[in-house]
This record gives structure tokens, sequence and C-alpha cells, in this order.
């Protein structure tokens, strides 16, 4: 009786010693995660905060990159129509007719202040897209 | 005369401590109250071990919340990190598309103004009567010319449409 009482009593204390290795264990891990949670919140703020500001400088240009958009568009088509009032000029000469080549000259002409408004607008707004974009990389 | 005094054996005299039968009993006891307090003590063991590990299972039940707090942080950290590496990309991409999109435009310039130098150089040539035949003035002088304008003219169409593409991509990625 002795024996299994022993036997028992050293069995009890073994359960209990590897209960309370399992329990340490759970609190060590219930620390880590603790800690570890900490860092990332701190982390993820900053990098939470870092995107909202860029949304927000993307966001301030947002209008401006609209413009370009159809500035690009626009200018495109102008220098289409300034190819093509050259080349109406240079043909009207092959052809021989001074009439078509001063009308082509005429028209280019024309287009120039056009064409360097667009440009000039286009590049003011590329210039200020630049320069808030240029901070977020 | 006297009385002869009575001497006793010593074999008779009793013993002192008056259990003569009671110490064939003393190892059983002990081993049986020895006994007992082992099994008190394992059974005390088991029903500490056991309050033990329910409060195991309490502290593991605290870390879990804890731990999918920590997946969904690291998830949506990954995320912002994504969208920022977007948007940094995309703002880069922008500015290299403008950039270049002004330097085409700065060619396409300038390979205007010489074919209209070119057509104008023959057309003075015409007019200062060297030579009489205005076609002849234009033969070759403006095919060069007009060649390298609409090259450049091809150009900025693609840098345009790259910097719109570069615009989009941005906003798109500036407000997904």
């Amino acid at each position: 009786m002795f024996s299994g009482a022993l036997v028992l009593a050293l069995l009890g204390v073994a359960f209990l010693g590897w209960s309370i290795m399992q329990h340490q264990d759970a609190r060590d891990d219930l620390t880590q995660v603790r800690a570890q949670l900490a860092t990332n919140r701190a982390s993820s703020s900053k990098e939470a905060q870092t995107l909202k500001q860029v949304q927000q400088s993307v966001g301030t240009v947002h209008d401006q990159l609209a413009a370009l958009d159809k500035g690009v568009n626009g200018l495109a088509d102008l220098d289409q129509r300034d190819l093509e009032t050259v080349r109406a000029a240079v043909q009207a000469g092959l052809a021989g007719s001074l009439t078509d080549y001063n009308t082509a000259v005429d028209q280019r002409t024309a287009i120039d202040p056009q064409h360097d408004a667009a440009l000039e607008q286009l590049r003011l707004q590329a210039n200020a897209v630049i320069e808030v974009l240029d901070a977020i990389r | 005369m006297t009385a002869a005094t009575p001497v006793l054996d010593p074999s008779g005299r009793p013993d002192g401590s008056g259990s003569g039968d009671r110490r064939d009993g003393r190892p059983g006891t002990a081993l049986f109250i020895s006994s007992v307090i082992l099994l008190v003590v394992a059974l005390g063991a088991a029903g500490a071990a056991l309050v033990v590990r329910h409060d195991t299972s309490d502290v593991r039940a605290r870390a879990e919340p804890v731990r999918a707090k920590v997946r969904d942080l690291a998830a949506t950290e990954e995320d912002a990190a994504r969208r920022l590496r977007l948007l940094r990309q995309g703002a880069g991409a922008t500015n290299q598309a403008l950039t270049a999109l002004f330097a085409a435009e700065l060619a396409q310039v300038d390979a205007s103004n010489h074919a209209v130098d070119v057509a104008n150089q023959a057309v003075d040539q015409y007019n200062n009567a060297k030579t009489t035949d205005l076609p002849a003035a234009f033969q070759g002088a403006g095919d060069a010319a007009l060649t390298d304008l609409e090259e450049k003219s091809a150009a900025v169409r693609g840098a345009a449409e790259a910097a719109q593409r570069a615009i989009a991509s941005l906003q798109g990625a500036a407000s997904g």
C-alpha cells in the first residue's frame, strides 16, 4: 500500500510540476503576444499615418491631375494641327501654289498663340504636380 | 531475631515502559500513516494541478484574441505598405512621364520650327528669283524636315498617352 501511495504521490507532484510549467509557458506566450501587439500598433500607426499623408498629398493635386489629363490631350491635338499645317505648307510649295502655302503658314501662325498658351498652362500645372509628387517619393 | 528481607528476582522485575506487546505494531502504523499522507499529497497535488491547468486555459483564451489582433494589424500594415509602395511608384512614374512629355514637346516644337524655316528658305529663294520654279525650290528641302516633324509629333502622342496612363494609375492608387 505504501508503495502504491508513494507512486501516486510522485505522479501527482510530477503532474503538478508539468501543469505549472505549461502555465508558465502560457503566461510567457501571453506577455510576448501583448508586446508584439504594442510594437505592431506603433509601427502600424506610423505606416497608416504615412499612407494618409501621401493620399492627402495626391488628393491636393487631384484636380490638377485631372486638368493635366485634359491639357495633355489638348496639346497633342494642337501639335497634330501644327503638323498638318506645316505639311500643307510644304505640299503647297511642292505643288507650286504660293497662295496655298501662305494660307497654310497663316493657319500655323494662328495656332501658335493657342499652342504656346496651352503649353505654358500645362507646364505650370505639371510643375505644381511634379513638386508635390517629388515630396512623396 | 530479624525477619529475612525478601529479595526480588531481577528477572521478575516489571518492564518500565509497560508496552511490551505494543512494540510489534509500530512499523505497520507508521507505514499506514505515511501511506495516508502520501495519498493526501497525491490528491492535493492532482487537485492543485487541475486548478493550475484551468488557469492555464484562461491564460491561453486571453492570448487568442490578442494574437488575432496582431494578425489583423500585420495584415493592415502589409496592405498600407503595399498601397504606399504603389502610390510612390505611381508618383515616380507620373513625374517621369510628364518630364518625358515635355522633352518630346520641346523636340516637336523645334522640329516644327525647323520645317517652317526650311519652307521659308525655299520661298525666299523663289521670291529672290534665285529659282523661278517654286516646286523645284521645295524639292528635297522639306522632306527630311517634314519626316522629322512627323516622328516628333508621333513621339509627343506616345508620351502623352504614357502620361495619361501614369496619371490614371496614380489616381487609381490614391483612391483604391
